[in-house]
This record gives structure tokens, C-alpha cells and sequence, in this order.
């Protein structure tokens, strides 16, 4: 079992758009480390909170299972297939994705910064992108991702 | 003072649900929509937590009933309001929910009282109030609600 490696973005606006069951998650692209399919996730002896290993560089990494409010999931609803392995500065993680599309470019019209009354400090999302009249994504990065991620575990 | 201005309205009177109302300028008031797509924003307040895409911009929508305390407003009816920080300023524009839909008004000087209850919450969220019909009804703040995080 080995991972995806992405290729090289070719642009600094490039951001993959996860799809969270429904929620649009929008990361840059240079932050995903990997990309694995869910079904090759090992799924034995969990960490708390954590739903499975996922492999990358010779070592597994735990994976978690985020809502589409992003709190975390112990139960994994069947539409995840995908993981996006991210970096922690320690480490790696995994999280798990119903799909993955790449937008190669965001343009300043379409993205956002989130409105004053929705701001806290601890927030993942950062912004927000119109992708269309019909759909948005919300913006993080992968640093916000993985601080949100930790805190709800030690929670 | 016009005359003939004296019996135009010149406020809009919003309705927030549970006997919770508050007003706005005339001018401040751009779009009343029923039934809005809204995008819910995760780890957002419940107060604000999801946005309206609205002539190219996404507006945060707020349901003044959760900070007043009150049971979350159903999703049916959302107002646009435009207003100014400072004069000369650009416009910023937000969304408010709305039990039903608000009504034009006449507000004169002479209708100034005190703040209703939660008196402390209307005084951080409005700059002044009037009394009407038997109630006193706070004027909204747009820029402490729309431009700043909320803090009670």
C-alpha cells in the first residue's frame, strides 16, 4: 500500500476542495502531502478519537474523520473514499474526504475573508470562496486544519 | 424641519420572532428576500453562522433572536442592509433573518426612551430607541453587529 504524491502545484493559487458531506473544505494544494483511498486505510488497534493508520513515508500516521461541521466522527459514514494526508510539524495525518477536486485558480473576486461576526481565534476556516451562486467552499489551511484537529482529540 | 417630510416613514420596523423588534434607517434597508439559499459555515457562533451570496459578495446572516436569547428564527425571510462605518466610507452590507416581513415607519424626535430588556445587550447592539405603538423599540448598530466579532 503506498500513497499518492500530488503533483507539484502550478500555481501559488491552487487549492484542492474537499468534499466533507457537503461542506466544500478548500486547502492549498502545496499543503496535501498525499492523497490514499479510504478503503486502504488500516483500520486496527485506533488511537483514541482517531478512525485508522494511514502509510506515508515508511511510517503510519493516524487518520480522523471530520463532520461537515468539522467536529470529529469515530463512526465513519460510508461516503468518505478518500485521505488527504497533511503535515503536523511532528508528524503527518490523515483526513478523511468523500472526494477531492483541484481549482487551479482562486481568483481575489471569488475569495473571501470571513465576516467579522463569524471570526474567533481557534477557527480553522479563514475565508470563503464563491465558487459559483450555488456553491461555496470555506478556506483553511493546513496549519488550522491540524490545530483544530488536535484540539478536539485532547479535548 | 420639511413638512412634507414629516409623515413619510422614515424607519424600518424588523421583526426578530417572541416580541423581539428592533429599527433601521429607511435608506439602510437594500432587499427583502423570502425562502434564501443559505451557506451554513462551520465553527461559526449560532448567532452567525451561515452567509448569503448577494451581487457577488457573501453577507454574513444574522439571527438577532439567538443573541437576544430567543429560539433561532426559521430560515424564510432575510433582509439586505447596506451602512457606513464612518461617512465617506465604503458601504458594507450584512443580512438579518426576520420572523416577518418589516414594516415602514414614521420616528420622531420627540418618541426617545430607555433600552427594553435585555437592556444590557440592546445597549452594545443599538444607538438609540423609541417608543412606539406601546413598545420601546432599540435602533440597530450595524456596524457593532456586521464589522466586529460579537461581545457580550
Amino acid at each position: 500500500m503506498t500513497a499518492t504524491l500530488l503533483a507539484p502545484p502550478e500555481s501559488d493559487a491552487a487549492m484542492v476542495v474537499l468534499n466533507i458531506s457537503g461542506l466544500r473544505l478548500a486547502l492549498p494544494q502545496a499543503e496535501i502531502r498525499a492523497l490514499e483511498s479510504a478503503p486502504d486505510i488500516d483500520t486496527d488497534e485506533t488511537k483514541p478519537f482517531s478512525v485508522g493508520w494511514v502509510q506515508f513515508k515508511q511510517e503510519r500516521w493516524p487518520v480522523y474523520c471530520l463532520s461537515q461541521d468539522l467536529s470529529l466522527l469515530v463512526v465513519v459514514p460510508r461516503e468518505r473514499r478518500s485521505c488527504i494526508v497533511l503535515d503536523t510539524g511532528a508528524g503527518y495525518i490523515g483526513i478523511l474526504c468523500d472526494s477531492v477536486g483541484i481549482r487551479e485558480q482562486i481568483t481575489p473576486v471569488q475569495h473571501q475573508e470571513l465576516p467579522p461576526p463569524m471570526r474567533s481565534p481557534d477557527n480553522p476556516i479563514l475565508g470563503l470562496i464563491a465558487l459559483s451562486e450555488e456553491e461555496i467552499a470555506c478556506a483553511s489551511n493546513a496549519e488550522r486544519l491540524v490545530e483544530h484537529v488536535t484540539r478536539l482529540v485532547n479535548l | 424641519m420639511d413638512k412634507t417630510n414629516e409623515f413619510r416613514p422614515n424607519a424600518w420596523l424588523l421583526d426578530f420572532g417572541q416580541t423581539s423588534r428592533a429599527a433601521v434607517g429607511m435608506r439602510v434597508m437594500l432587499q427583502i428576500t423570502d425562502d434564501p439559499r443559505l451557506h451554513a459555515v462551520p465553527c461559526t457562533p449560532q448567532h452567525c453562522h451561515s452567509v448569503y451570496f448577494w451581487q457577488g459578495r457573501l453577507l454574513p446572516v444574522v439571527d438577532m433572536a439567538v443573541i437576544l436569547g430567543n429560539a433561532p428564527q426559521k430560515p424564510h425571510l432575510l433582509a439586505v442592509a447596506g451602512y457606513q462605518e464612518h461617512p465617506g466610507e465604503a458601504t458594507r452590507f450584512g443580512a438579518f433573518l426576520l420572523s416577518s416581513p418589516p414594516v415602514a415607519i414614521i420616528v420622531g424626535n420627540d418618541q426617545a426612551c430607555a433600552l427594553p430588556e435585555p437592556a444590557d445587550t440592546w445597549n452594545k447592539l443599538s444607538v438609540s430607541c423609541f417608543g412606539h405603538q406601546g413598545d420601546a423599540i432599540p435602533v440597530l448598530h450595524l456596524g457593532r453587529i456586521f464589522s466586529r466579532p460579537l461581545e457580550l
